[in-house]
């Protein structure tokens, strides 16, 4: 894993939010509010 | 700050896409996920989100008449607006006979204009999931 990368997971997890790899409806059913970002520079 | 409400931590990197649960009980911070997402070094290109919840005519921040969705568990309100799009705008028309109802609805959006736990939502489509009494 890119080291900024990681550091923007550990970021996330600061701002008290939690990634999630099972998004859509079975986390929407779980949870009142599910986001989803867009971040450039990745590739 | 502290680490709690992470359940797990996977991130499809590859496509740029990240997909986040508040923690729970804690309302959305966008402003904060900003900030993570800017101090990592990368450009954040857009935000959508699915909130559910009821719909109520309140006051927007600025004291204007407004449609908020008000999440459940938290009670965080979500500011809708019509979207740039004729789809869009029939969208927020449709939804708005929802509001003071007990419906449970289920709203996707795209994230505008945060400001702290304020957070504008350009409504995309509406599920109603339970018409409530």
């Amino acid at each position: 894993m890119k080291k900024e990368t990681s550091l923007l997971l550990s970021l996330l997890s600061l701002a008290c939010a939690s990634p999630t790899s099972a998004p859509g409806d079975q986390a929407l059913q779980e949870n009142p509010v599910v986001v989803t970002i867009a971040v450039g520079g990745v590739t | 700050m502290r680490r709690s409400g992470v359940r797990n931590f996977s991130f499809n990197i590859d496509k740029g896409l990240g997909t986040f649960l508040p923690a729970p009980g804690k309302p959305l911070d966008l402003v904060s996920i900003q900030g993570a997402v800017k101090k990592a070094g990368f450009p954040l290109l857009g935000a959508e989100a699915t909130v559910r919840g009821s719909l109520r005519k309140v006051q927007d921040p600025l004291g204007k008449p407004a449609l908020a969705l008000a999440a459940n568990e938290t009670g965080q309100l979500f500011y809708l607006n019509a979207g740039s799009t004729p789809a869009e705008q029939e969208a927020l028309n449709r939804i708005s006979s929802w509001a003071d109802k007990k419906a449970e609805l289920s709203v996707h959006g795209k994230i505008h204009s945060p400001a702290g736990t304020h957070v504008g939502l350009s409504v995309l489509r509406f599920d109603v999931l339970n018409q409530g009494g």
